[in-house]
């Protein structure tokens, strides 16, 4: 596991460097609004900590052109050959990346516009020295030192970043990068000291891992008519979380020239299960709302072995209804086996 | 292999089926000789049919792999894209993706008696699946065959003319119902479950698929229970709204089984293990 520091005045440099090889993404604000956008240049932002929107669109755009078609030819979209770096995404953000790879390189199909992004792409994640009020990474599994998903995790000690290597790549990069000074002794010290206080900082931990059978045996429960009473169905939550993933499908253009697309689309809206007969197996918020947190917390976790949900509270802070996932999933805990 | 990219189709026949013209069956052949080679299915799967600048609809196969060089879809005009298919002419082109999904355990009906019941415009797969059983070289391998086919009206029966020689058939024992009594109509009347009972088809060494509108799968289900059959013997075939097909987009999951890749094909005793399957 190389250490190395990276100075905050060589930042810039760093970035430089990777942008010869690599699509650099990093944290911007624009009207008011922090999300991650290509060469940040100095705007890049490393001080924020949840950016308002997650960084899942840099492999799974909002909307994503699958195939165009003119005069009775289809084509696949050309994908650049430069692989994508994301530098100053949080932990939670990039162990989300890892919980999507499971679904889009999962078995029996891989996707391809996914794989294309994801191939060669390098995650550079700073760890969080002070967690806000709405973050639970840590009952969902994760930290706010988390390296799941990430290749380097930074610490910001200050003046610099102390980089450690999570991944061969991120090994690779450290080893080779002329641009970086040696982590003496009192450097990795400082960082360790902000990994091991961040957690303290955290609210008490409610293991949410394990919640599936719960929620199983609470499908017919009130709890969900009482939770999804304030919901007004708007998929704020949906379109913010790093790990919603749910998509449509549609053609724009004419018969003879156009394109499919797909574009993101979530379990809250009423047509997202609504058939051409009129029959909606969901009809009405109620069983919305428990498919969402069924989804993340019962179906994914029964998949893949993990649920999907990183715990970066930006549903907790958008919800303009003021639903707490957190109250939802201790009041599914309080209600399970002792 | 990118599974979003559809094979080029033309549409070489267009059969009306049923006298309300909302039901049309359409025979495909490949444009691509390496398509058709690569095209393999076992009936019950189904495909992802598209119109471009309209998109796509997923639709049971409705011909058999018996049946070589064409692909039928029987279907119903409903939405924008089946709507747009009913628009087309013979020579068009569609586009296909598929085949998906899993499909009707075949090899499980080996040696065994095999009852196959079906309800209105449903019927598409349980006719491939009934075609592929009918072949020679399949026939030999089930023992009895069974059909119960009903539909409200005789006008809404699917494959007239292939029900016709079906009835002449005496390796295959078909049973066609309508709702209501009707002019000219001298076969079986009432609902498809009350028939069921009526017929009581023997649950020894017997596989059962049954496939139609969800109330009539619900009221079957308890009839084939009663007769004896085990619900691990007895076989549907569900529907939900569908994009991808292929696992990724999130919609057609009932409970954690999603209807695309681990259906459309489930036993009753899959689906007793899953909320909300009708």
């Amino acid at each position: 596991m190389t250490q190395q520091i990276l100075k905050k005045e060589r930042v810039a440099q760093f970035i430089a460097e990777l942008e010869k090889s690599h699509i650099v993404y990093g944290p911007v604000k624009s009207d008011s609004l922090v999300s991650f956008v290509a060469n940040p240049g100095d705007k890049l932002r490393l001080d924020i900590q949840t950016t308002d929107r997650s960084p899942k669109d840099i492999f799974f755009p909002q909307t994503e052109v699958l195939l165009t078609y003119s005069g009775g030819k289809t084509e696949e979209p050309a994908h650049s050959d430069k692989p994508v770096a994301i530098f100053g995404t949080r932990p939670c953000d990039a162990r989300a990346f890892s919980l999507l790879d499971k679904v889009f390189l999962g078995e029996p199909y891989t996707d391809p516009y996914w794989q294309a992004r994801r191939n060669g792409a390098l995650v550079f994640s700073i760890g969080c020295n002070r967690p806000s009020s709405t973050c639970f990474c840590h009952w969902t599994g994760g930290g706010p030192f988390d390296q799941q998903g990430s290749d380097v995790l930074l610490t910001d000690i200050g003046p610099a970043f102390v980089m450690t290597a999570c991944t061969d790549r991120g090994e690779e990069i450290l080893t080779n990068s002329k641009i970086l000074n040696e982590a003496g002794p009192d450097e990795i010290s400082a960082a360790e000291k902000l990994k091991h206080d961040a957690p303290a900082q955290l609210t008490e931990t409610v293991d949410v891992t394990q919640v599936g059978g719960t929620l199983e045996k609470m499908w017919e429960d009130e709890f969900w008519e009482v939770f999804s009473a304030k919901c007004l169905g708007c998929a704020a939550c949906a379109y913010l979380c790093p790990t919603c993933h749910c998509f449509d499908v549609q053609d724009e253009g004419q018969a003879d020239c156009g394109r499919r697309i797909r574009i993101w689309d979530s379990c809250s809206f009423d047509l997202f299960t609504k058939e051409a007969s009129g029959h909606n197996p969901r009809p009405s918020r109620k069983e919305r709302l428990r498919q969402r947190i069924m989804h993340k917390f019962s179906y994914f976790p029964g998949k893949f072995g993990t649920v999907a949900c990183v715990g970066c509270g930006r549903c907790v802070r958008a919800c303009p209804a003021n639903i707490d996932l957190r109250t939802i999933l201790e009041t599914t805990v309080k209600k399970g086996p002792e | 292999m990118n599974p979003y990219l559809p094979m080029p189709m033309r549409v070489k026949r267009i059969i009306p089926e049923s006298d309300d013209k909302t039901l049309r069956t359409f025979e495909l052949v490949f444009v691509n000789e390496q398509d058709k080679q690569k095209f393999d299915f076992v009936p019950g799967q189904f495909c992802e049919l598209s119109v471009v600048g309209k998109g796509e609809s997923p639709l049971g196969i409705a011909s058999s792999p018996t049946e070589k060089d064409i692909v039928r879809f029987t279907i119903n005009r409903a939405g924008l894209v089946t709507s747009a298919l009913h628009y087309m002419a013979e020579g068009d082109l569609v586009g296909l993706r598929g085949p998906l999904g899993n499909s009707y355990p075949v090899e499980q009906f080996k040696n065994q008696n095999v009852v196959v019941i079906g309800g209105g415009f449903a019927f598409t797969t349980l006719r491939s699946l009934t075609v592929y059983l009918l072949d020679p070289n399949h026939r030999a391998n089930i023992k009895d065959l069974t059909v119960i086919y009903g539909a409200r009206e005789p006008g809404l029966l699917l494959y007239h003319d292939e029900l016709a020689e079906w009835q002449k058939r005496d390796d295959l024992k078909l049973h066609l119902t309508i709702d209501h009594p009707a002019d000219g109509w001298d076969n079986m009347v009432g609902f498809v479950p009350t028939v069921t009972k009526e017929i009581a088809p023997s649950p020894d060494q017997a596989q059962v698929v049954v496939c139609g509108p969800p109330i009539m799968i619900k009221f079957t289900l308890p009839v084939l229970l009663e007769l004896g059959f085990a619900p691990e013997r007895i076989y549907t075939s569900l529907e939900r709204r569908m994009k991808c097909g292929i696992g990724k987009c999130g919609r057609c999951n009932i409970g954690p089984k999603y209807v695309c890749v681990d259906g459309p094909v489930f036993s009753y005793a899959d689906l007793q293990k899953l909320p909300e399957a009708f």
